[in-house]
């Protein structure tokens, strides 16, 4: 009964948010060019509404979420990386199974072995000993999938206290929470608590380690908006490519050769690509 | 007979790209080497600058003015981040956003550096991709984790020039082009509206601690 009235509720802010949206969107400059090739670039047509919202979300933040973070700063260093250990080890199964569909049995692997690892030598995951024997952390979601099948990542979306993202992040958060046994368990049992105080504990530690690139940020941007838009789209497709350059076509294997007997050329010229 | 004059000239063609290819990946071992040599220079300098806690911050700034303008290549970078707006504003303009723009870089890196302590710099690994040379380093400090920085230089004439530099991944340069080309963008396409907003942080960062 509870859940169906929370539904609800949900599908009307959502309707709410479409239509505030859709009424907020800027039409492209088609008479300019060169206007409308950086308007799709820069891929934002509902960045009036998205503005309204990020500016929401930093009141949000400095009314709720960066006090009660400031708190638990109180905390030592090394508790505050065991919450985080201790969250990260919970994510396990999503992240197994992200790997998995992208086809990254070396990854699957690896999450696999550190699971096993923290979970028994680092105490139910509050210690990391999986990185110190060289086994890295590395996290996946469902809109890293998506983007490794081939789906594009659409107009940028400003989302209300969730924050930036774009409607394949938007699903892959929808599918990554319900695909979640920890989710499925809970709502079995009638543990609400556990979901609401992952995700609560998950966003402090979020805040808490994004603390001082935040403030950073703040001080140093001129249009803050912009910045963030601009850090979220590059860490994203760095995810994504987990950190490799993305492979190269290579039509047979002088290819190499080829690059490097143009480059002469390229020096001499050196900033072709940046001043045009 | 014709066919044999064909495989003459191919395996002509196939010498001669070999003989290019080598001498141009000895060029190019030689161009990284001297980036690396650059970068370590540059590191050292600025260590030594900020480690020097006797010098007033209004030396420090200057001195640090100084490496920027010398090892980066700021025309090129502060033409870059504003794109298409380059072309339409006036030669005064230009002069004068190029003046903002260094000073806005000073006073944001300068800062930064002016409670540094003793780190230790290394270099990872150099590569060359897309005209550009790229220098991996590492910037390790006692208590915070270590940072990577990759340098993206470019040589041109002899003289290495750094154009961005990616941390984590985030490129600099990519994330002031976004930031700038959006606040010209919002107020009706005026670069003088940039160096406004930049004076305006400038002065904001000076009055900070």
């Amino acid at each position: 009964m509870v859940s169906g009235k929370f539904y609800t509720i949900c599908r009307m802010a959502l309707l709410g948010y479409a239509i505030f949206a859709i009424t907020a969107c800027s039409s492209i400059p088609e008479n300019d060019p060169e206007a409308a090739a950086e308007y799709r670039k820069i891929n934002d047509p509902v960045e009036k509404a998205n503005r309204y919202i990020f500016k929401f979300n930093q009141g949000v933040d400095t009314v709720v979420l960066k006090p009660i973070t400031g708190i638990y700063r109180i905390f030592p260093k090394i508790i505050r990386n065991s919450v985080h250990n201790f969250f990260h080890n919970l994510k396990t199964p999503v992240i197994l199974a992200n790997d998995i569909l992208q086809g990254e049995p070396v990854r699957a692997g690896n999450t696999l072995t550190r699971f096993v690892i923290n979970t028994t030598i680092g105490i139910g995951g509050v210690r990391d000993q999986a990185s110190s024997w060289g086994i890295a952390p590395h996290s996946e979601d469902f809109g890293q999938t998506l983007a490794v099948w081939g789906f594009g990542e659409g107009p940028y979306l400003m989302l209300p206290i969730l924050g930036p993202s774009n409607p394949r992040d938007a699903i892959g958060k929808v599918v990554d929470y319900f695909v979640d046994p920890i989710t499925w368990w809970a709502r079995n049992n009638d543990e609400d608590w556990i979901p609401i105080t992952r995700t609560v504990m998950n966003t402090i530690n979020t805040r808490d380690r994004l603390w001082d690139v935040i403030e950073d940020l703040e001080k140093s941007s001129i249009d803050y908006y912009a910045a963030v838009r601009s850090l979220y789209r590059q860490q994203r497709n760095r995810e994504i490519e987990n950190g490799q350059r993305r492979k190269e076509k290579k039509n047979s294997d002088l290819s190499g050769y080829f690059d490097l007997v143009k480059m002469d050329d390229l020096f001499v010229k050196s900033d072709v690509e940046l001043v045009k | 007979m014709k066919y044999q004059k064909f495989g003459f000239y191919s395996v002509f063609a196939g010498f001669y790209l070999f003989f290019c290819a080598h001498v141009s990946m000895a060029h190019a071992n030689n161009i990284s080497a001297g980036a690396e040599i650059f970068i370590e220079t540059l590191a050292t300098a600025t260590q030594n600058t900020f480690l020097n806690k006797n010098l007033a911050p209004s030396v420090h700034k200057e001195e640090f003015r100084k490496i920027m303008v010398d090892n980066f290549d700021l025309k090129g970078v502060g033409k870059w981040v504003i794109g298409r707006y380059w072309r339409k504003s006036s030669a005064n303009e230009r002069i004068k956003y190029l003046q903002v723009f260094e000073n806005f870089i000073v006073e944001n890196y300068a800062k930064r550096f002016k409670d540094y302590t003793k780190a230790e710099f290394k270099i990872n690994e150099t590569i060359i991709r897309y005209n550009s040379i790229f220098v991996s380093s590492e910037i390790n400090a006692s208590e915070s984790e270590p940072v990577r920085i990759v340098w993206r230089v470019n040589y041109k004439d002899g003289t290495y020039k750094i154009i961005d530099f990616l941390i984590e991944g985030v490129s600099w340069a990519r994330t002031q082009r976004s930031e700038f080309a959006s606040v010209i963008r919002n107020n009706g396409g005026k670069l003088s509206a940039l160096i406004s907003a930049l004076n305006k942080k400038i002065t904001y960062l000076q009055n900070q601690k």
